[in-house]
């Protein structure tokens, strides 16, 4: 992974018209970009990023920020070309999958056995993407395009705090596929109030926020 | 750690662990590890039609001040028959995008391409002609308001650099009607008009009867030295794109 003070001076470089400079933007990003397209748009992904990257490369000069900034600047432009691609096909995202779809997943739903035995980046981004909307996008934005609750939020139109619920759910929700699919592991145990203090404490704060 | 406490519900702190991307011991790292691994290559098959955006996006806001080293030293390195062929793909491309920019031809320049494709939410008034029907056209939810679902390559590039191979084998009087032919509708409306020189000088075609050596058919029979046969393009009115005048990195051929 290339440091992001070296990214800063390619964004720059990129945007004064180096073409290398944005090979390398195009490398740092479109793996992100496009995994990212994944869970909003499934199949259309690779051409939503292809869509953004025209954007991208046409509005360059007049976006202004850092590594940083370019990161969540091309991940709004990537969401915004999904939406049009979802508005356009009257469709809902991808993973509109009802919350309560863990325990109606099936023995023929078998993302989380091959994300644990692979564990392909394909894999898991599909495991990613199983679920609800606003957590994989939640997870996708933070874990794999790499920005803050802040960022993450902006894009979302949502509060750093909604954000970081939605990850946290996510994040819950993916440990427990993973634990039902793996047999050496028991599933996770209900809420209880049991649980040592700090661990309680936390969990309560989380679902307060969470209502 | 132990599967007890691996298999406790996780707490704020490990959550925000994971998404930092530390490990935790959890099987999630792998999955989260995965998720963000590099890149393949075939997440990356869209380089050079991003990298061809850039370079007309650049051409046509830099003008002739634009200098061109670092095209040369990248192509220098491309000298690998397939790359370079998919180098060549690019470069005809833009160069028609970039010509047809300079000549202030091209409606909404470099930009044509992401909104022809996406009914954009720009405040584009005017209907965009190209291979999808508006979404107000096709209300229909059973016939989705764009072929990307079924395979179709859309109106990228690619797809651009396509339309004007097959138009530039059509012979002088068959391009001229192949302008009417609903194939070459978006060829037709990239140009900006529906005439013959218009799109030819879009496609990089030399206007017929002018000295050129350039073989018809060009973009697909090219052979694919890259540098030996680029300089082809400074015979083509591309004024935006002349590294030699400019740059002074590359082989100079005047």
């Amino acid at each position: 992974m290339v440091a992001s003070e070296d990214l800063d001076a390619v964004v720059s470089a990129a945007q004064a018209g180096d073409e290398e400079a944005f090979r390398r933007l195009y490398r740092a990003q479109q793996p992100a970009l496009v995994r990212y397209l994944r869970v909003l748009v499934s199949d259309d992904a690779e051409d939503v990023a292809s869509e953004s990257w025209l954007q991208i490369a046409r509005d360059l000069r007049k976006f202004s920020g850092d590594w940083d900034g370019f990161r969540g600047w091309t991940a709004t432009i990537a969401r915004h070309r999904a939406m049009d691609l979802l508005r356009a096909q009257r469709r809902r995202p991808q993973v509109g999958v009802p919350v309560e779809f863990l325990a109606e997943m099936s023995a023929g739903d078998d993302t989380a056995d091959r994300a644990l035995e692979l564990v392909t980046t394909e894999d898991a981004v599909a495991l990613i993407a199983s679920l609800p909307p606003e957590m994989a996008e939640a997870v996708m934005l933070r874990v794999v395009v790499g920005l803050d609750a802040t960022s993450t939020g902006r894009i979302l139109g949502r509060r750093a705090g909604a954000v970081r619920t939605a990850a946290y759910r996510g994040l819950r929700q993916l440990a427990a596929k993973l634990a039902q699919r793996d047999p050496r592991h028991p599933p996770e145990p209900p809420r209880s109030p049991s649980w040592k203090p700090a661990v309680t404490t936390s969990a309560a704060a989380a679902l307060k926020e969470m209502r | 750690m132990t599967s007890d406490e691996e298999w406790t519900p996780m707490d704020r702190t490990t959550a925000e662990s994971l998404l930092r991307g530390d490990r935790t011991g959890l099987p999630l790292d792998r999955v989260l590890a995965a998720a963000k691994a590099p890149a393949t290559a075939r997440e990356l098959a869209g380089e050079a039609a991003a990298v061809a955006a850039f370079r007309a996006a650049t051409a046509s806001s830099a003008g002739r001040t634009r200098r061109f080293p670092v095209v040369w030293s990248a192509l220098s390195k491309l000298l690998t028959v397939k790359v370079a062929a998919a180098a060549f793909a690019t470069t005809a491309t833009v160069g028609g995008v970039a010509l047809a920019a300079n000549n202030g031809t091209l409606p909404g320049p470099v930009s044509a391409p992401a909104a022809s494709v996406s009914p954009s939410a720009a405040p584009e008034p005017k209907p965009s002609p190209s291979t999808s029907p508006t979404p107000s056209a096709s209300p229909t939810p059973s016939a989705p308001a764009r072929p990307r679902s079924s395979g179709s390559p859309g109106a990228g590039p690619d797809r651009v650099a396509d339309l004007c191979r097959e138009f530039t084998r059509h012979d002088r009087e068959n391009r001229r009607r192949a302008l009417d032919d609903e194939r070459f509708r978006e060829l037709v409306r990239r140009a900006g008009e529906k005439d013959r020189a218009r799109v030819e000088g879009f496609c990089g075609i030399r206007p017929s009867g002018s000295v050129n050596t350039r073989p018809s058919g060009s973009v697909s029979t090219r052979p694919s030295g890259s540098v030996s046969t680029r300089p082809t393009w400074d015979g083509d009115r591309r004024p935006p794109n002349r590294p030699r005048t400019h740059g002074g990195m590359g082989p100079r051929r005047e």
